[in-house]
């Protein structure tokens, strides 16, 4: 899928999506692929860091299965708000953690 | 899904410029708890000098005591409670993502309202303690009646040749090697009353005098 740059911005719910690789390091994950709306290469990261006393339940891995995403494609789309600090289509998915 | 799952993941993705801001924050605002617990510590060891106890019975003085002692660990629970539910303890590092920070707020916010219902269920504890302390200082005498003084009861024998036995009572002075000297009440005021030893047909202690 071509990336659409010209694909106007809208907050648009993907669901959840597969065909996303993830790489981990000590402190982040990162989840690259394709954003499933306007098709652009997206790349977020997620990082630790202290969230007070959360903790995972008992025997259970302390990441989550899921998490949602937004696109990241770097383009600047049209009608995207002036307010925004987002830099992609508006796009919004989930992608599914390998445990 | 909707759009506030988009707004916990650029939430959660804010977290990464915020972290030694956070961390200092929570650090600035427990040394400011922690110094006022060291005022409320010092404030209540000057209050419960001993010196303020010293018209109390024994029991009166360890009771007093009990519940400063009692109120004092309730109020350092309560503050601490509400230094919980206010800042928060630093915890164990988390991948951070919408979902986490999303459950880890609803989670936090049914915390924060347990300890603030903890800080004041103990304030209130406290206040009842401190109250019982006072209590104990005004009502020590009637809570603890102190014993009265023993008296001791003399038979002595009569000194002419009748046989008769007179009762002498009061407070037991000294003994010495041929007398009890005792601290009698007679209508003239009080005085010292050696009785010879080889007068004394028996001895007993009781609460007060015989009629």
């Amino acid at each position: 899928m071509a990336h659409d740059s010209a694909l106007k911005w809208a907050e648009e719910d993907r669901g959840l999506q597969t065909g996303f690789t993830t790489e981990r390091t000590s402190d982040t994950v990162i989840v690259r692929g394709a954003c499933p709306r306007c098709g652009g290469e997206t790349e977020w990261t997620f990082r630790t860091g202290d969230m007070g006393s959360l903790s995972a339940p008992a025997g259970q891995d302390a990441r989550p299965q899921t998490a949602t995403v937004i696109c990241s494609c770097g383009s600047a789309h049209p009608d995207r708000p002036a307010d925004s600090d987002e830099d992609g289509c508006g796009a919004f998915w989930k992608v599914r953690f390998e445990r | 899904m909707s759009l506030a799952d988009k707004k916990w993941a650029k939430l959660a993705d804010e977290q990464q410029f915020k972290r030694v801001e956070n961390i200092r924050s929570s650090a600035a605002n427990w040394r400011t708890g922690l110094i006022a617990l060291t005022a409320l510590l010092a404030t209540v060891t000057i209050l419960k000098g001993p010196e303020k106890a010293s018209g109390l019975s024994d029991e009166g003085r360890m009771l007093a005591a009990l519940l400063l002692g009692v109120a004092l660990a309730l109020l350092l629970i309560g503050s601490l409670a509400a230094m919980r539910a206010a800042f928060g303890y630093p915890g164990d590092e988390h991948l951070i993502t919408g979902e986490a920070l999303r459950e880890w707020t609803a989670n936090e916010a049914r915390t924060a309202k347990r300890w603030v219902k903890r800080a004041v269920w103990s304030f209130f504890l406290a206040v009842i303690a401190v109250a019982g302390a006072v209590g104990v200082t005004w009502f020590d005498g009637d809570l603890f009646p102190a014993d009265p003084a023993g008296v001791v009861v003399v038979e002595r024998h009569s000194t002419d040749d009748s046989g008769e036995t007179i009762v002498v009572c009061g407070e037991l002075r000294r003994i010495t090697s041929t007398s009890l000297i005792l601290q009698v009440a007679r209508p003239t005021g009080e005085r010292s009353e050696p009785i010879p030893l080889d007068e004394v047909a028996g001895v007993a202690i009781e609460s007060e005098c015989p009629e």
